[in-house]
């Protein structure tokens, strides 16, 4: 976009702009990416009439969408129009959705249409889209407030008509599964102009009865027929309930509203009730599987104990107890052996320290001294003198040597000064 | 899990749904596979899954369900209904 040597001398003289000078295709594209960043006319929706439709060769679709004042081109490409089950015609009312754009060489302003509906069917999507965003908003669809189905329920509720096809299939479908359940049905119409009120009334109904599950649906049909399931009163009802919501209503491709509100999506009223009820069959087969497990189980825990008692028993003292008794003889021979052994080593060693002690006693005895000529004077009553006032004169004394006695009388008693 | 299966006498069998009965009856079962329990334990656990069992069969078996019709007038009323059984 820069104003370049040339173009500044082709221009000279001019009054130099103080803004910079555009390319036409510049300006286009610039323009172009301003309409597509404004989300506003992104994704709209618009209505009018069609005309100078022309389907070209490329299979892309331009023509004109105007009403009583005003008019816009518009295109729909091959890759959007190829599945529409219409074919676009001269004075057609439609609903258009599509993107506000630009075609840059023609710097022509435009819509590419994404989609196309046709009459009372456009109004209607377009309603249903709108609700749908709405509801969204309001958290109305939110994961978190759908509540759990129970694994088995003991009372069904069914909103549909009493008429229909549907509330036979679902009937067959809850008993041929498990006929136990109680079947709570709450007739409603589900087609026409007070469709939806009947369905709210019929829900509120059951809902009070403390029911497990309830399934809210119809048979397939046209859309119109099953528009009531796109009403906001029947998706606030829905939403409001404390029993928990299968919607089941028949049709394959596009959910209605009940469907995104529903705690479960069911997409026929037989495919409601296989996922409302188990197969008792299968419940029956899984406690059997069950009961065969915990059997197993216990009879291998028996056979684990019983297999350590009987290894238990085979050992040698259980199998011979007697072997517990000839150790114990066995053992109490040999302490008997071993106190003899240790009775005899006892007395030799006593007898060995008596000896010894007997010797240390001798050599500390007079005997020996007496030997080199010491003796021991006693008086009559045996008693060892030691002192000159032991002994009077003239009394009787006897002397020990070392070989004998010798008896003898004293003559005079002196007392030496010891020095 | 085990924590909880300690004290099984306090359960009340009467008042559990079939599949809080058969979860009750797989986790006994996964502990008895384990082969840690003794044995006394083990012939306790196993008289309890077997009162679990009764439980679900019991569940299984009532008698065959009833199909109403309820009105805005809030009546009940018995509904027969043919089902195609081709």
């Amino acid at each position: 976009m820069k104003v370049n040597e040339e173009d500044n001398k082709k221009f000279a003289g001019m009054e130099k702009p103080d803004k910079k000078i555009y390319s036409v295709s510049d300006l286009n594209l610039y323009v172009k990416s301003l309409l597509r960043r404004d989300d506003e006319i992104q994704n709209i929706w618009v209505k009018g009439e069609i005309s100078n439709f022309s389907h070209y060769e490329s299979k892309h679709m331009y023509f004109v969408l105007k009403d009583e004042k005003s008019e816009i081109n518009s295109v729909m490409f091959y890759s959007a129009n190829k599945d529409m089950d219409f074919e676009p015609e001269e004075g057609m009312e439609v609903l258009c959705r599509g993107d506000v754009g630009l075609y840059v060489p023609r710097g022509q302003y435009q819509l590419v249409v994404k989609e196309m509906m046709v009459g009372g069917i456009g109004k209607l999507y377009l309603a249903y889209e709108q609700l749908k965003e709405r509801l969204d908003e309001q958290g109305l669809f939110d994961e978190e407030h759908k509540k759990e189905l129970p694994f088995l329920p003991e009372k069904v509720g069914i909103v549909t008509s009493e008429k229909g096809a549907a509330l036979r299939d679902m009937v067959k479908v809850l008993k041929q599964r498990f006929e136990n359940v109680d079947i709570f049905l709450a007739p409603a119409l589900v087609q026409g102009d007070s469709a939806a009120e009947s369905i709210v009334a019929s829900i509120e109904l059951l809902d009070k009865k403390g029911l497990d599950v309830m399934i809210v649906g119809r048979g397939g049909g046209s859309i119109e027929d099953l528009w009531c399931f796109n009403e906001e009163i029947v998706a606030r009802a829905i939403y409001e309930a404390n029993t928990p919501i299968v919607s089941a209503v028949g049709h394959e491709t596009d959910f209605l509203i009940s469907d995104f509100v529903a705690d479960k999506r069911a997409p026929t009223p037989t495919g409601a009730a296989e996922l409302v009820v188990p197969l008792k069959a299968e419940l029956k087969q899984r406690l059997k599987h069950q009961e065969r497990r915990g059997v197993t189980a216990v009879s291998n825990i028996v056979r684990g104990n019983r297999e350590k008692l009987e290894n238990l028993r085979g050992r040698p003292v259980f199998r011979d107890p007697n072997i517990l008794l000839e150790d114990r003889y066995q053992s109490v021979d040999d302490n008997l052996k071993k106190l003899d052994l240790n009775i005899e080593r006892y007395v030799e060693e006593y007898r060995r320290r008596l000896e010894s002690q007997k010797e240390r006693l001798k050599a500390l005895g007079p005997f020996q001294t007496m030997e080199r000529g010491y003796s021991i004077v006693m008086d009559k009553e045996g008693e060892v003198i030691t002192s000159v006032h032991d002994v009077g004169v003239g009394e009787l004394i006897d002397i020990n040597v070392d070989d004998g006695e010798i008896e003898a009388e004293t003559k005079e008693v002196k007392r030496c000064q010891k020095d | 899990m085990s924590e909880r299966l300690e004290k099984i006498e306090d359960v009340d069998i009467e008042s559990l749904g079939f599949k809080e009965a058969l979860e009750r009856l797989e986790s006994i079962n996964n502990r008895l596979e384990r082969n840690k329990v003794p044995l006394e334990k083990a012939i306790e656990l196993y008289q309890h899954g077997m009162s679990l069992i009764e439980h679900c069969d019991k569940k299984l078996e009532e008698a065959e369900g009833k199909i109403k019709k309820i009105t805005e007038e809030n009546e009940e009323e018995d509904l027969e209904i043919e089902i195609d059984d081709r």
